[in-house]
């Protein structure tokens, strides 16, 4: 793979010929779901599964194609496994409320979560666990940021029902043996939910060969558009559940009786998405697949794994004043890289480096309790890296903070 | 004329919406011909040669530099 050719693919490179690296936030998008889109916007576009004229059928028929491809690039059993959503953060909340809902998580029952989380996986399990009468238990992490996988055979009990973990950091970018969680999660009946926020755009996450039952990852941070996420599940566990979110495409019918509304729900994915799907974002989302499927998810990987270990060369170089939070061996981290100067306010830092042309992420990262433990309280710079993504960017990163050190020096 | 003031200290740092950095650049982006920045910082976390440099780029003067080594007010005319 070369970052010199990906990059011609993407506008917005060419146009601004900034050192993008806050792909861990959203990723840029490729002219080819740039051009899906309006194409789809100007042929075929209609709602979908509520009329039977042509176009209604063309576009229906493109949303649904938009699920097999998506449950092909993850290896699920099945298209139907697939549902679309906005992004991970309402996945993740949706998965939470459908299993408080179903009386999964009940009063007593505990969740596992990480110290290592994206808010989006702390808060939906504790707001539902608040709702219930359930309990949220936190897996510590080490000095690192690392999630403590050790502890987590003492954690889980008879009450676990659900372990719920990102599969790799949006700080540290570690990647954590979800295989290795879930079967230790499964060994006491609980359910394993996996964000795969910043896993899925980066390498190759195969749902049954990680044994997880549930997996929720966003559009827009693998070259997709905004406003479309996906909660994978296993058929057999979906198929059981109801959906918290009634309305419009969630029912084969609805009925009043006697005593009063009765409902027929929909097959799957359908009586998930409740109202008017994100039908044209899943065009996107579908171009955006095939365009990391032409180019392999292992070649992405291995990629910006050269570009983190090159970024933690360069950094190290610079001296004891760089801080890098999370562990500096790139073979268990993806394309993430966060990191202090000295006590700099690291949005300070951020604003230093867009006046020399390198966007990243300043800030906590939505990640709150990780920072604290990291002894970072008042967060990180983040820079992280994807296909079109070359060293030279990294070369900017790195000599505008030594331009940086020298000037405060 | 206007007089502006930030404050680039840990203290000011309350939320991480509330950064700091950018209450700056929207004030050199927003300010007026004339209008005056006052800028109060702490070395630690905003070193004042860091944000001279910064606001370098925007049309500006710097009017005053008063400093204790630890913390600073710098005020800046914006041109």
């Amino acid at each position: 793979m070369d970052c010199r050719v990906v990059r011609q693919d993407f506008p917005e490179l060419m146009v601004r010929g900034v050192a993008y690296l806050d792909s861990a936030a959203s990723s840029l998008k490729p002219r080819s779901v740039m051009e899906a889109m309006m194409a789809f916007m100007e042929r075929s576009y209609a709602n979908v599964h509520r009329g039977v004229y042509s176009i209604s059928m063309e576009a229906s028929r493109a949303y649904e194609e938009a699920h097999e491809i998506v449950a092909r690039f993850i290896n699920a059993r099945s298209w139907d496994e697939v549902v679309f959503v906005k992004n991970t953060t309402e996945a993740l909340q949706l998965l939470a409320l459908t299993l408080a809902f179903n009386n999964v998580i009940g009063r007593g029952d505990e969740i596992i979560v990480t110290e290592a989380d994206h808010h989006s996986n702390i808060l939906p399990w504790v707001r539902v666990a608040r709702m219930v009468g359930a309990r949220v238990k936190l897996l510590p992490v080490d000095g690192n940021g690392i999630p403590r996988w050790e502890l987590l055979e003492e954690m889980v009990g008879e009450r676990t029902r659900v372990v719920a973990f990102g599969h790799a950091s949006n700080v540290t970018g570690y990647v954590s043996d979800a295989r290795r969680v879930a079967r230790i999660a499964h060994s006491v009946g609980a359910l394993v939910a996996v964000d795969g926020a910043q896993s899925v755009p980066h390498m190759k996450v195969d749902v049954r060969d990680l044994e997880i039952d549930f997996l929720a990852f966003s559009g827009h941070k693998m070259l997709g558009p905004t406003g479309i996420g996906v909660l994978w599940g296993r058929r057999d566990l979906l198929e059981n559940l109801e959906p918290p979110l009634g309305g419009g495409g969630t029912v084969k019918r609805v009925r009043l009786g006697e005593e009063g509304v009765s409902v027929e729900w929909d097959e799957l994915p359908w009586r998930f998405e409740a109202g008017t799907p994100p039908i044209v974002e899943a065009v996107g989302l579908a171009e955006a697949v095939r365009y990391l499927e032409k180019l392999g998810m292992e070649n992405v990987e291995s990629h910006e794994r050269r570009l983190t270990e090159y970024t933690l060369k360069r950094l190290e170089e610079l001296g004891g004043e760089i801080r890098v939070l999370g562990p500096r061996d790139p073979k268990v981290k993806l394309g993430i890289v966060a990191f202090n100067v000295g006590n700099i306010d690291p949005s300070m830092v951020g604003l230093w480096l867009d006046q020399h042309g390198v966007a990243v992420r300043t800030g906590l990262h939505c990640a709150h309790i990780l920072h604290d433990r990291l002894g970072a309280p008042h967060g990180s710079v983040r820079a992280s890296f994807y296909i079109y993504n070359c060293p030279e960017d990294v070369d900017r990163l790195a000599d505008s903070i030594e331009e940086l050190l020298k000037t405060i020096a | 004329m206007v007089e502006r003031r930030i404050e680039l200290t840990k203290e000011a740092w309350k939320t991480c919406t509330d950064k700091p950095s950018a209450k700056l650049m929207v004030t050199l982006e927003e300010a007026s011909p004339g209008d005056l920045i006052v800028i109060v910082g702490e070395e630690d976390f905003a070193p004042s040669s860091m944000v001279m440099r910064i606001v370098s780029r925007w049309p500006s003067e710097i009017v005053d530099f008063d400093s204790d080594g630890y913390s600073y007010t710098l005020k800046v005319r914006r041109l």
